[in-house]
């Protein structure tokens, strides 16, 4: 979409119909996702199959704490929860920034493909779950949570600064560079707008994920174990992903 | 694959996907089974949101089991590696509730997934312009008509003066001193967290709020409601873009008040040292 010079500059009409353009587009995501939420999940998965046996020893995290130390710019995966949340899904964060002693401020990227407010950020990464970064739910959090988490690729540095000047004028209240505004969403301003609801989810998943809010049927879902299963724990010896049994050097 | 729809998912199906990285590399039986497995659970979430879309008929939702597969194989693919397909561990160290089978844990996730990639698939072949319009409603309210966009988001009041600007700010503040007034202590609570960036499940906000999540939960969704209410009955001539307007106003003066209000109650002071500590 080609804009305007009158695009860039705030409260004017053209200015409002370009944030009313992007959060149309944003409430549709929203509609999508909500239909899908609602949808009972023994409605999807009736289908035929049988137990067999159950999954054997397989390869983990543990490992890769030691092979990929955790450092700014990294793309991680997070333990999954058991909880019943409609929000759940695979949560990545973006380490930004080392945050005191032992802790990073890190920001998860959002399910959807636009930015819903000015604090998300569309990083122009191709994969669909990095498009948009929700720096508004940026954390502070501890280096042992991070390290049981999975590392997935790294980011260019220009993409860690990028983002943190985006943060930081969230932090500091103040409007965002001209050349910024296109890729960040429409402000929030009524209390009927269904982002809320959003903004409550979001951060609800993540206090889940980081553990501050417990996740149901703790603590079994902290230690992945159940009766039926031999999922192996992370300080335990493992087999290298898709070799079918060889040992990868740490 | 006709023989395919006879046979049942296993675990083993599953295992020897995550093992061989990509269903192409795995047994006919597993792709097939696999496969079918994808197309289902597509075409079922697919459906559903059929009426959302303008999706001409429910065939046009459905896609051949190698195609849904490969958009669920990719969606959350990262990186052609080990580490870019982190999902495939996700889905492996899911967390079982007691009596799961290790095929529901992991089929389970792999639903959740689906839902994403059907979204994404949604979004891409039926275009959000070509079925909504920037003044669509979009938000419910118990009084009057759905709010639209132009609602969510209203611009300056057409032909307004610097004088009438600094008007409707001192009714929006009125308002808001009215609209306190019938705001109790646990939706305060409910809007001082969110105004603090917390969530509402969060276990300090509970116990502050004396009541359980979803209690919380209605009670921040009931300001919210109460507020644009009490600003529609006070003022049942003006314009919808003057109230939306005032709306907006007074919700930013009562989000101003209701964290002055926390900073005086002792007991609130807990969620300011925990919205310190999120980012600091």
């Amino acid at each position: 979409m080609k804009r305007s010079i009158l695009d860039e500059i705030p409260g004017s009409e053209s200015c409002r119909r370009t944030e009313r353009r992007k959060l149309s587009v944003w409430l549709e995501e929203w509609k999508l996702y909500k239909a899908l939420a609602a949808i009972p999940a023994e409605v999807v998965t009736s289908e035929s199959s049988k137990p067999g046996s159950s999954i054997p020893a397989e390869s983990d995290s543990g490992e890769r704490k030691e092979a990929m130390p955790l450092c700014v710019g990294q793309i991680r995966l997070l333990r999954p929860v058991r909880v019943d949340l409609p929000s759940l899904r695979p949560v990545y964060m973006f380490l930004l920034s080392p945050a005191g002693g032992d802790s990073f401020l890190v920001a998860p990227f959002s399910r959807f493909a636009n930015p819903a407010l000015p604090g998300e950020w569309r990083t122009g990464l191709r994969q669909f779950p990095l498009r948009v970064i929700s720096l508004w739910n940026a954390r502070s959090v501890k280096i042992d949570v991070l390290q049981a988490s999975w590392f997935c690729r790294s980011s260019p540095n220009q993409t860690v600064v990028r983002a943190l000047s985006v943060w930081r004028q969230i932090q500091d209240g103040v409007s965002p560079d001209d050349e910024r505004v296109g890729q960040l969403g429409p402000p929030l301003e009524h209390p009927l707008d269904p982002r809320h609801e959003y903004l409550q989810e979001e951060r609800e998943l993540l206090d889940v994920h980081l553990g501050v809010v417990a996740a149901e049927k703790t603590p079994s879902s902290l230690v992945y174990e159940t009766p039926q299963s031999t999922v192996r724990k992370a300080a335990e010896g493992r087999e290298e992903y898709g070799s079918g049994g060889g040992k990868k050097p740490l | 694959m006709g023989c395919v729809e006879n046979k049942m998912q296993t675990i083993e199906h599953w295992i020897e996907w995550k093992d061989k990285c990509a269903l192409g590399l795995c047994r006919e039986e597993t792709r097939g089974v696999l496969q079918e497995f994808a197309r289902t659970r597509f075409r079922r979430f697919a459906e559903v949101c059929g009426n959302t879309t303008n999706a001409r008929d429910s065939h046009s939702l459905a896609l051949g089991p190698s195609e849904a597969w490969h958009l669920f194989e990719t969606y959350f693919c990262l990186k052609n590696s080990r580490e870019g397909k982190s999902y495939k561990q996700w889905l492996f160290v899911r967390p079982r509730v007691d009596r799961d089978a290790d095929i529901d844990s992991v089929q389970g996730g792999a639903t959740l997934l689906m839902r994403d990639v059907v979204r994404e698939w949604l979004r891409r072949e039926y275009s959000p312009r070509r079925f909504s319009s920037l003044d669509a409603s979009e938000a419910t309210s118990a009084e009057g008509p759905a709010l639209g966009l132009a609602e969510l988001l209203p611009g300056t009041v057409g032909g307004t003066t610097e004088v009438e600007d600094r008007e409707l700010a001192s009714m929006a503040e009125s308002e808001a001193e009215g609209a306190m007034a019938s705001i109790d202590r646990r939706e305060r609570i409910a809007l001082l967290a969110n105004a603090m960036g917390l969530s509402l499940a969060h276990p300090a906000v509970i116990r502050l709020a004396d009541c359980s999540k979803s209690a919380l939960n209605n009670a921040f969704h009931s300001a919210l409601q109460g507020l644009h209410v009490h600003v529609r009955r006070r003022h049942p001539r003006e314009s919808p873009e003057v109230l939306a307007t005032l709306t907006c106003l007074t919700f930013e003066e009562v989000k101003r008040r209701i964290l002055a209000w926390g900073k005086l109650e002792k007991d609130c002071a807990q969620l300011s040292i925990l919205e310190e500590s999120q980012t600091s």
